[in-house]
């Protein structure tokens, strides 16, 4: 397989981004295989990520601060946040389920933020740093991403099964409705960012 | 043309020139390591029946009840649907919305979208509407969460072994199996084979 040393754009190509169609600048702003419109680069990026990144931290603080769920036994009402559901897990030394809910619910999202955060630096500041292993931190927010909403659905079987008034009944909180929006602003964040900005500061160079 | 043998990588730009793929084997960038194409085994025919059988396993998962609840001489259960119907009934429309679309509208679009293409597409016939219909399927295919949702069954099981008597019901298995299925399915379709299908009909 033959490559060329630039890219698409520098060669007045724009690459569909649903079909993968190439198309020359000139042959007008719809692909004309599958009719999309045609970008070069996402357009506003840049702003669009920076705007999500910063809704989803903002949403974090409801997210963790209020409950995800209320378990009510005997009249009395429990409330639990995200940490504490972990904290649960740990006291009944189920230690795996305490981990990997630790995993989804704190340490994705904060890793998904700061990753994004960081390459969005990277590209304004036109760092030619390492591109490939920027690129492979980009592909795993995308892959990981939607993991975190194992709470959420985890929150939501407990609402619907333990549904038995004066022995036990788990209501869900708002605070999963907070959490399950930051998940939404991160993915939106990582769908706005167009990773092939990591790579056009290397080729303004050349 | 019907075949576009040079194509940008989506995630660094560079330009290629794909080789015919032999099956089974996929082209990756050389600057970035991203799949540019792939050739899966089987092609279109044997996406067609892996999408039925998710289909098939979906329709199972939601018939009968994933979990079983006994706890004081009271008992309970849930499916997919009725879990996100639990949540309108709390009164949390937005939190239902988060919960019944990842979990069970966009899945069953997706594996719709997929039968609505491909069973004409083997036939040799053209799909009515195959542009708008792949582009949703596209679309789509990156919001289906039915994996994470049986990692939430496993978790929501673990969480009340010890207080009560949980076991699985026979949607459990059906989901375990749909998760495999389905993923599976996606592996086996590439879009651009479809693309180029939809441009070659007539």
């Amino acid at each position: 397989m033959s490559a060329t040393s630039l890219g698409a754009a520098r060669h007045g190509r724009i690459s569909c981004h649903v079909c993968g169609r190439l198309a020359r600048a000139e042959e007008g702003p719809r692909c004309p295989r599958c009719a999309a419109a045609l970008h070069a680069r996402k357009p506003d990026s840049i702003a669009r990520t920076w705007a999500w990144l910063i809704t989803a931290v903002i949403l974090y603080i409801p997210a963790n601060l209020l409950p995800v769920m209320t378990v009510i036994r005997l009249g009395r009402g429990e409330p639990s946040t995200i940490l504490a559901g972990v904290r649960t897990l740990i006291e009944a030394h189920l230690w795996p389920l305490a981990l990997l809910i630790f995993f989804a619910s704190v340490v994705v999202p904060l890793l998904k933020i700061t990753i994004l955060g960081f390459l969005l630096i990277s590209v304004q500041r036109r760092m030619t740093w390492r591109p490939r292993d920027r690129t492979l931190l980009y592909r795993l927010t995308e892959t990981f991403g939607h993991w975190s909403m194992v709470d959420l659905f985890i929150v939501a079987i407990l609402a619907a099964l333990v549904d038995m008034e004066a022995l036990a009944t788990i209501r869900p909180g708002a605070g999963a409705t907070w959490f399950g929006a930051v998940v939404i602003s991160t993915m939106l964040a990582a769908r706005s960012f167009d990773p092939r900005l990591i790579w056009d500061a290397g080729e303004a160079h050349d | 043309m019907a075949t576009s043998p040079v194509v940008a990588c989506h995630e660094c730009d560079l330009l290629h020139r794909l080789p015919p793929l032999v099956e089974g084997k996929e082209a990756l960038c050389t600057r970035c390591g991203a799949v540019l194409r792939r050739n899966p085994r089987g092609g279109l025919n044997s996406a067609l029946a892996l999408f039925l059988a998710a289909f098939l396993l979906f329709i199972t998962t939601n018939a009968f009840p994933l979990l079983e609840l006994h706890w004081g001489g009271r008992s309970g259960s849930c499916t997919l649907f009725s879990t996100a119907l639990a949540l309108f009934d709390e009164g949390m429309p937005v939190l239902a919305l988060m919960v019944l679309l990842p979990s069970l509208l966009f899945p069953l679009l997706v594996y719709g979208a997929a039968l609505w293409l491909l069973l004409p597409l083997t036939l040799k016939r053209r799909p009515w509407h195959g542009r708008a219909v792949m582009r949703l399927f596209q679309a789509l295919l990156p919001l289906g969460m039915i994996g994470v949702y049986l990692l939430g069954v496993l978790v929501a099981m673990a969480k009340l072994m010890d207080m009560a008597s949980v076991h699985t019901g026979p949607a459990f298995f059906a989901l375990g199996a749909l998760v495999l299925v389905g993923d599976a399915a996606q592996e086996a379709l590439e879009p651009a084979l479809v693309w180029e299908r939809l441009e070659e009909a007539p």
